[in-house]
């Protein structure tokens, strides 16, 4: 490690802002201020990109359309239950229920951040014991999400941005039952029959990056560990390329 | 105990220090998850001759010392079970999630070791047939004493206090309120340490207070470390 | 952020903080997980007259009350509970009835920290997935709450040593380890309540407060999410936009 005392001010001043920054992130999730997100705390470069199990949104409009479909289908859930509990929520506006419905409870834990010796980029892994409420076409339901973060980190108008962001699970399974036994769903309730109809935006990506665990799965490593390096060239990446 | 004063460079050095110490022990949650075993001692693990004598790990039931001893049960041992259980390859249908939170780090005032006490609500999952699995809760604390050898942070002495276990999807309410060894998954896993005594008992919740939180100190002192030295019912006469 | 319009010297003190204040907070947890109320008061607190504690009751503010509400009643709470299973387990006759009582473990996960530029104050944010379990009860079985929360909190440099000031605890999601499904179960309680009628679980009886809650409710369908301890800003100094708890004056008290 260096003796510059300035070096060492500003990466660990540049570490802990970029656990804010992650912190901030699930904040949002979780506070349904997903419409905030990509101008908040993304990255203007062209090759941004977001990494789910089963696909990668790439390039601010991709990434942008994910939030915005999120923001929708947050109004389409608030909308749901308002028909569904008239005598709690019928004298409520639009503006006034949106946001009901999902609880995105996303904590991060375990970081291993590295920042660039050259200060430009930065990579992080975090471990996330999620909870998570949604609304679905059964109804509202929770569920316990056990997985990763992992992020590309870059120093752009002198503050930290989002540059690849992966968030990859091993579990999302039904609270109050056993994820290595088969689950039984809720019943479908026809109320939140048109989330059924409700469609994602389609990966710019698609294929499968995780399986999510089943009895069968094989060991499956989680995201790699960022290693110390000096410049982004010389280490792997989080995010992926258009071919 | 009064710090020393330090100067600026002595001082983020030190905030560097811990913020290494702290990334190890989240190195070793993934290390764990990967079942990275062997890599972790050999990777993560103090490596001078003297340190690898006296490293340990301890569980509810006592410790493993030494580092042929911890790898035999860490290692050898666990692939053996990983290995018997269903599944057509190694780790089919296993999750090992440990993440550790609640960092509470002190280093030492000489710089030459650190302790740290983390809680980790965790979960393990294993198969028990080509279609079910028993995925089953932890809460554990975390204790680690870490060297620095040759400028780099080592895990030394390792305490998982377990506080309890309950299968996913079960209610642990209709747990008996002493859990019989034969069904403490925990209580298998750990099998016979070289140094057996009750470090934690579940049975009353922290009134043992152990491991307990490191507080600022010195220098290493192995009568306060999460080696087995350090827990109030050790007896040097006996061991 | 970096800090380059503070000299370095103020850099490193506050880099230092940060740690400082981690580690405050971990304190908190693992002393609470001990019912150690008076440890934890005693220690890691700032004495200051304004010092509050939050949840969803209500605030109390001021070191008499946040006192006699957290540490007199808790330990109240603690041995009315050791006569109530020393019935039925004669063992913990004579051992510390705090810990006795049960562990309440409030993780510390998703850690937002700023340190005021001035050096003086420090603020953090934090979600905690929690448990509260205990085995030894009037019950005669264990028993494991899950209760999930976020933590808004001010810190203040007192005498060279990191303290709290001010508290502001938000339970989110509780149930039973794990038979619940917090937002299913909602949604059955307000939908069919003859079937589900048992609510969440219940925190207690409620200390005196001089601001009267809730300030905060845990998570139902027909709730938006509340940002009730937004994360911190940086900032220069601690003050009434950069606090969970704003300083009244006494005219604003006296009028309530």
């Amino acid at each position: 490690m260096t003796d510059n005392l300035e070096l060492l001010v500003e990466r660990w001043e540049d570490q802990r802002t970029i656990k804010n920054l992650m912190g901030k992130y699930v904040n949002c999730l979780l506070l349904n201020r997903q419409g905030e997100i990509f101008d908040s705390f993304f990255s203007k470069k062209e090759d941004v990109c977001l990494t789910f199990n089963d696909g990668s949104y790439i390039g601010p409009e991709a990434v942008t359309g994910y939030f915005d479909a999120v923001v929708e289908r947050n109004k389409l859930s608030a909308k749901l239950l308002q028909q569904r509990l008239p005598e709690k929520l019928g004298s409520k506006s639009e503006e006034e229920i949106y946001g009901i419905g999902p609880f995105h409870v996303k904590p991060l834990t375990a970081p291993v951040v590295e920042v660039a010796q050259d200060g430009e980029t930065a990579k992080g892994l975090w471990f996330c014991l999620g909870c998570n409420a949604e609304v679905t076409s059964r109804g509202p339901e929770a569920s316990w999400t056990w997985g990763y973060f992992a992020g590309d980190f870059v120093y752009e108008n002198d503050d930290w941005k989002l540059w690849h962001l992966q968030y990859l699970n091993d579990v999302d399974s039904l609270c109050g039952q056993s994820w290595g036994r088969e689950v039984t769903p809720y019943a479908e309730d026809d109320a939140f029959a048109p989330l059924k109809d409700f469609e994602m935006p389609p990966y710019t990506v698609k294929e499968t990056v995780r399986e999510l665990y089943t009895v069968t799965r094989p060991l499956t490593e989680t995201p790699r560990i960022p290693e110390p390096y000096k410049t982004f060239s010389e280490t792997f990446s989080y995010g992926k390329e258009v071919l | 105990m009064k710090a020393p004063k330090y100067t600026d460079l002595q001082l983020i050095q030190r905030v560097w220090d811990v913020e290494e110490v702290k990334k190890l022990c989240a190195k070793r949650c993934y290390y764990l998850a990967n079942d990275w075993r062997e890599r972790e001692l050999e990777e993560l693990w103090v490596t001078g001759e003297e340190a690898k004598k006296t490293a340990s790990f301890g569980r509810n039931w006592g410790y493993y010392v030494g580092m042929d001893a911890i790898r035999d049960y860490y290692v050898n041992q666990h692939n053996a079970k990983v290995d018997a259980l269903p599944g057509e390859n190694h780790g089919d249908g296993c999750l090992f999630h440990h993440p550790a939170s609640t960092g509470l780090v002190h280093e030492a005032y000489d710089g030459q070791t650190a302790r740290g006490l983390w809680y980790c609500i965790s979960q393990e999952t294993l198969p028990v047939s080509g279609t079910e699995a028993d995925a089953r809760w932890y809460m554990e604390k975390l204790a680690i004493d870490f060297l620095k050898e040759d400028g780099q942070w080592k895990i030394w002495h390792v305490v998982v206090a377990t506080d309890l276990q309950s299968e996913a999807g079960q209610n642990y309410m209709e747990q008996p309120v002493d859990l019989p060894d034969e069904e403490n998954r925990a209580y298998v896993e750990f099998g016979t340490p070289n140094l057996p005594m009750r470090t934690h008992n579940e049975r009353y919740n922290w009134l043992d207070n152990y491991p307990a939180p490191p507080v600022p100190y010195m220098t290493f002192d192995e009568d306060n470390s999460y080696g087995p030295e350090g827990h109030p019912d050790y007896c040097e006469e006996e061991n | 952020m970096r800090k380059k319009h503070l000299d370095l010297h103020q850099r490193v003190l506050n880099a230092a903080a940060s740690q400082e204040v981690e580690n405050v907070k971990a304190q908190h947890t693992y002393y609470h997980g001990r019912a150690d109320a008076y440890g934890e008061w005693h220690n890691i607190w700032s004495h200051d007259p304004w010092c509050s504690w939050g949840h969803i009751f209500g605030r109390m503010r001021g070191w008499d009350q946040v006192w006699k509400g957290s540490v007199t009643s808790y330990d109240n709470m603690a041995m009315q509970n050791s006569l109530n299973v020393q019935k039925f387990y004669p063992e913990i006759g004579g051992l510390d009835p705090r810990p006795l009582m049960e562990a309440s473990v409030h993780t510390l996960f998703t850690d937002i920290i700023e340190v005021a530029d001035d050096g003086k104050s420090a603020r953090g944010s934090f979600i905690t997935p929690g448990v509260i379990f205990c085995r030894l009860n009037r019950h005669q079985y264990p028993y494991c709450n899950v209760l999930w929360e976020r933590y808004g909190s001010d810190f203040v440099l007192e005498k060279g040593k990191w303290v709290y000031l001010h508290e502001q605890v938000c339970p989110d999601i509780m149930g039973k380890l794990d038979m619940t499904n917090f937002a299913h179960d909602d949604y059955e309680r307000l939908t069919a309540p003859e079937e589900k009628g048992i609510g969440p679980v219940t925190l207690g009886e409620d200390p005196d407060v001089t601001d009267p809650g809730p300030l905060h409710l845990p998570y139902s369908v027909i709730m938006p999410p509340q940002n009730t301890v937004p994360w911190p800003e940086p900032y220069e100094t601690l003050d009434n936009d950069h606090s969970y708890t704003p300083v009244k004056t006494f005219a604003e008290l006296q009028a309530e």
